[in-house]
């Protein structure tokens, strides 16, 4: 189904989710923001709030996954090999995703 | 707590007297006579009491308060000492009715208030004002609220940990992710740690506005530093206390076990922890909080009575959130795009 569109109108469908899925990370993002600056070094609440990351990083790394995909897609012009090369990528964002497991 | 009234009396005039957070004394509402309620031995308000969870402590210093009010919205229980009466709850801004015998333990300590209503209103509004992706006119709206000075209940407590670890962590290099387990002791010196003494005071205002608590600044409870204000009473035990804040101890122990480990995606920790030498105060700590409602909402503001320091709960705006979302969105895609365009070829 996707095949049948143009890139670009993909990126531009891309842009709209992403922008509204954003909502909850952005707000996530301003309140880490927030408690890095205000809240008590080392206390409680801080680190509650630090753990708000792992979205925006979930966010941020499928946005990105799609953008390259759609990148290739609009490049190449083939659509069935743009994708296989989408799929080998789900693996190095995967390895990715754990050694940023530890990162505060 | 029976010698109250007469203590908060004027000796010149007999009018009544509130505490002063800018001369730091009791002042005279009627002929503006001060009177100092500090005393040679005030220094014995730093004394810690040692607390063994294995031995049956039964404390006997429960007073009833001769006037307590109740919150009618969030059940919190406040005591009023003196003038400047509030008809409001100033946890949750909700109606208060006068109730009568509230037993609690003995406060051993404050710190009195230095900052003063006016000045913790200006500071409020200026941490509203700076707020990004706030609405427009939030600090107008903020304006509008009103600021109540509480004496909220603390604990601090002293411990000693033995603490034993395992966990695992993510190895990195090679092809494969490796997933390794690590063990270990440590020993962990919590001092003077800050837990609230009630459901009603939130994490957030120990942790946003309570960085520069000092022992060193408190002093012996006396009623003449509460008069003119709002403050709850201690009803917590000591066990009950400790397991109230298990919860945070926990996360505490935790990032500790995590920074000594020192490794990338540290996880599935599990830990045993042998605690001694706990030492506890039961204490009051000056507060002003401010109540504002936006959207049918109601968020507080709480500002130190120690030294001003801010932080509060605030609105979002959602169309500001958009405009970064946004933003963020184009520059990630068309980062992507650019790199999926490279990959290419
Ligand atoms: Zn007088
Ligand atoms: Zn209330």
């Amino acid at each position: 189904m996707l095949a049948e569109t143009s890139p670009l109108f993909a990126a531009a469908a891309l842009f709209g989710l992403s922008t509204y899925f954003g909502l909850i990370p952005i707000h996530k993002l301003i309140q880490m923001h927030e408690a890095r600056h205000e809240l008590r070094q080392g206390s409680a609440s801080r680190l509650r709030r630090a753990g708000g990351w792992v979205v925006v990083a979930l966010w941020l790394l499928t946005v990105m996954w799609c953008a390259v995909f759609i990148g290739d897609w609009w490049a190449s012009g083939d659509y069935q090999a743009a994708s296989e090369r989408a799929w080998q990528r789900i693996g190095i964002l995967a390895k990715l995703a754990a050694s940023a497991g530890g990162v505060r | 707590m029976q010698a109250d009234q007469s203590a908060l009396q004027c000796n010149a005039c007999g009018g009544l007297c509130y505490f002063s957070p800018e001369r730091s004394a009791l002042e005279c509402l009627s002929c503006g006579e001060c009177y100092d309620l500090g005393q040679p031995d005030d220094y014995l308000a730093r004394d810690e009491f040692a607390h063994r969870p294995d031995v049956a402590e039964p404390e006997d210093n429960i007073t009833p308060a001769q006037r307590t009010h109740q919150c009618q919205n969030c059940g919190g229980e406040v005591l009023f000492t003196g003038p400047a009466l509030s008809a409001h709850c100033p946890y949750c801004n909700g109606p208060v009715v006068l109730v009568s015998g509230d037993a609690g333990y003995r406060t051993m300590a404050l710190i009195p208030f230095r900052v003063d209503a006016a000045f913790a209103k200006r500071l409020a509004q200026k941490w509203a004002a700076s707020r990004v992706a706030c609405p427009a006119g939030l600090a107008d709206v903020v304006a509008q609220g009103d600021v109540a000075g509480l004496y909220a209940p603390f604990w601090t407590f002293d411990s000693d940990e033995v603490v034993q670890y395992w966990a695992n962590f993510v190895k990195p290099g090679g092809k494969a992710i490796r997933i390794s387990s690590t063990k270990g002791q440590m020993k962990i010196a919590f001092d003077d740690m800050l837990m609230p003494a009630s459901p009603h005071v939130t994490p957030l205002i120990r942790d946003g506005i309570l960085h520069d608590f000092d022992p060193r600044d408190l002093k012996p409870y006396r009623a003449g530093y509460l008069a003119g204000f709002a403050a709850e009473r201690h009803h917590q035990t000591v066990a009950e206390g400790i397991a109230a804040n298990s919860a945070d101890k926990d996360l505490l122990i935790r990032n500790h076990i995590k920074y000594k480990i020192d490794r990338t995606g540290v996880h599935g920790i599990r830990y045993l922890t042998d605690t001694s030498g706990i030492h506890y105060r039961r204490i009051l700590l000056p507060v002003w909080i401010l109540h504002y409602s936006y959207g049918g909402h109601a968020y507080k503001i709480a500002v130190s009575g120690i030294d001003g320091r801010t932080f509060g709960e605030r609105p979002f705006a959602r169309r500001r959130l958009a405009l970064y979302s946004a933003a963020i969105s184009a520059c990630v895609i068309a980062l992507g795009m650019a790199i999926g365009a490279a990959a290419a070829f």
